[in-house]
């Protein structure tokens, strides 16, 4: 009796202790994200105006929402660019690094080198350092393209062309393989989460479906496939989380972000104006990451079923 | 007979160790291609920084200059105001890494190891922070910086003194408004270190703890002197992350930084302000100085994260791996 009295003080006082340890992200969250987010939202509805004394600001409804909506000619093409940019990159960004962490995850003499090699985009991407690099290469690229690419792969084009093979193929062909470079350099930290994930599933699962006859092909979509899911669904969160957190201006990099801030602190200082564009992009990525978590989550629990 | 079905087998196994022998060639070829690319910006940024423009058109230099200059490098320090960018990154981008570190870590602690109420809620609450964007709080959080008044006791600390003290304090352009977000959990990506923390934390054996709790000793003291010294591997790869990602930060210094450079905003700017030059005078409109003035300026703002990488690197990838920071 006095024992279980013991035992259950003890939970309360571990429990009392486990607050205190969260005690500051709790009051963190408070001050800078719940309440930004609660204002934000009804500077969404309002018009702000900026005085040396403090902000003022005027109930205006959805009149922001409106004229983003209805009148304002450029951010809707905006978001609808946006999310078709992410209805293929993210995709192919996921694909691509599962492809290369099962190859480093092989065992083969140089596999750390490589594996460096592979995370060194995460300090280059991360920055304002690759905008540049693009805008630079754009600019200096004989052919002109629309998009800017990090690495052009003229060679390959020219190679192809002077093989005789026609020019719309060869265009079509270096488009795709300039795509899959720049969302190579995307790629880093979902490589090392995908092996981190792939370095848990113990030898023997493989061993075992070895005895019974299967192969490396079977192998992959048998065991390594299914036991990455859980991995896949955070791959996809993080994707989608890191394309708003790169820089951007109006050419390249997240133009919507790039215009929300534009909106917000170029020369007017439209804040409402900005907080509804930021709450209209963030319903947009919700959907997204909702979409993400129905499909991906129930292909991973039906596959632990 | 057992000479024929040997000779059948060696054939056989020899097939396979040709196809075997064929895929790893094949392997090595595609990840030495696209280890190419990726090593690409790196090179491109080397080979312009260190080259004198007018040899951008010439047609036999590819890669290599013919010569070296420092033209370009003396030209980016300036322009960048290197120095003092340099100073206020570490102020920012630096001091509010380790600040993070830390604090994410006695919170990721919190959440594996403690059972209270609200905890599952709290959680989700993190992943909340990680998925919505900066953008859509940073108007408020400009006001929140700017009128700082920490749960109103600003206001009541005003009416208290009767005026004597200000309602608010402006945090707007000082270093505190990187560093009291760390140190509460909520700075840049903090989401996504607590995450990690926490994974780390639950995948450790509880006896550890156990044995000193038996002994009397706090969880704070258990914390420090047992956990804590087993964290290493964690700690130093959220530090590295949180390196580069401050390091890197554009959108943070841009928004609430006005008058302070750091690298990466310096760096947003460095265009505008090279052609600004060339108003005052001076040849700095041809395309080919610009391009190699930039690669200049964009190797000297990452050249500090390249050496840490270059020296963490081997020991980064295996922790990466062995703590496991995904936890699934």
């Amino acid at each position: 009796m006095a024992n279980k009295q013991d035992k259950s003080l003890l939970k309360r006082r571990k429990a009392r202790w486990g607050w205190l340890f969260i005690a500051p992200w709790v009051l963190g969250f408070a001050m800078f994200f719940a309440f930004p987010v609660f204002e934000s939202l009804h500077f969404s509805m309002n018009s702000l105006k900026m005085s040396p004394t403090g902000f003022a600001t005027t109930w205006v409804g959805l009149d922001n929402y409106a004229f983003m909506l209805l009148r304002d000619a450029k951010f809707v093409p905006l978001l609808t660019g946006e999310l078709i940019e992410m209805a293929y990159r993210v995709p192919l960004v996921v694909i691509l690094s599962l492809f290369i962490a099962v190859l480093l995850n092989q065992p083969f003499r140089g596999r750390g080198f490589f594996r460096s090699v592979f995370f060194l985009p995460v300090i280059i991407t991360s920055g304002v350092v690759y905008v540049l690099l693009q805008g630079i290469i754009n600019a200096n690229s004989l052919a002109g393209t629309q998009n800017a690419y990090i690495f052009q792969s003229q060679g390959l084009a020219e190679a192809l062309v002077a093989a005789g093979i026609p020019g719309s193929i060869v265009n079509a062909v270096s488009e795709v393989v300039n795509r899959v470079f720049s969302v190579l350099m995307e790629c880093g930290v979902q490589i090392l989460l995908f092996l981190s994930g792939l370095q848990k599933i113990p030898d023997s699962t493989y061993e075992a479906s070895a005895i019974e006859g299967a192969n490396a092909w079977d192998n992959f979509w048998r065991i390594t496939l299914p036991l990455s899911l859980p991995i896949m669904l955070l791959n996809v969160i993080y994707t989608i989380i890191d394309s708003f957190m790169a820089y951007g201006t109006e050419n390249a990099g997240n133009r919507v972000m790039a215009a929300i801030h534009q909106t917000g602190f170029g020369s007017q200082f439209q804040f409402g104006l900005a907080a509804s564009m930021s709450w209209l992009y963030m319903l947009m990525i919700t959907l997204v990451l909702l979409a993400a978590f129905a499909v991906l989550g129930r292909a991973a629990r039906k596959m632990e079923a | 007979m057992s000479v024929r079905t040997r000779k059948k087998h060696s054939r056989k196994a020899r097939l396979r160790h040709a196809a075997a022998a064929a895929f790893r060639l094949g392997r090595l070829l595609l990840l030495s291609a696209l280890a190419f690319v990726l090593i690409y910006p790196l090179l491109y940024m080397l080979s312009n920084a260190f080259k004198p423009f007018m040899q951008t058109y010439d047609p036999a230099v590819i890669w290599l200059p013919k010569s070296l200059t420092m033209e370009n490098i003396n030209d980016a320090i300036t322009i960048l105001d290197f120095g003092n960018a340099a100073k206020n990154t570490l102020m920012t981008a630096v001091v509010t890494s380790f600040i993070q570190v830390t604090s994410c870590m006695l919170v990721g602690y919190g959440f594996a190891r403690f059972n209270f109420r609200g905890r599952n809620l709290a959680f989700m609450l993190v992943v909340l922070t990680m998925i919505v964007p900066q953008q859509t709080i940073s108007t408020s959080l400009y006001t929140t910086y700017r009128y700082f008044d920490p749960l109103g006791l600003m206001s009541l600390l005003h009416r208290v003194s009767g005026g004597a003290c200000a309602d608010h304090i402006n945090l707007i352009d000082k270093p505190w408004l990187f560093w009291l977000p760390a140190m509460l959990g909520m700075g840049l990506r903090s989401g996504i270190y607590i995450f990690v923390y926490r994974q780390f934390f639950l995948s450790m054996p509880r006896e550890l703890e156990e044995a000193a709790e038996i002994d009397g000793t706090n969880p704070v003291g258990t914390f420090f002197h047992v956990m804590l010294p087993n964290a290493g591997t964690v700690v130093l790869t959220v530090l590295l992350f949180a390196l580069v990602w401050n390091w890197n930060d554009y959108y943070t210094p841009a928004m609430f930084m006005k008058n302070h450079h750091t690298l990466a905003t310096a760096l947003a700017s460095f265009q505008s302000n090279l052609q600004n030059l060339s108003t005052i005078g001076g040849n700095y409109t041809d395309s080919a100085l610009i391009a190699t003035r930039m690669q200049a300026a964009g190797l000297m703002v990452i050249a500090p994260l390249l050496v840490l990488y270059a020296f963490t690197q081997r020991f980064f990838v295996q922790s990466v791996e062995r703590t496991g920071l995904t936890g699934f």
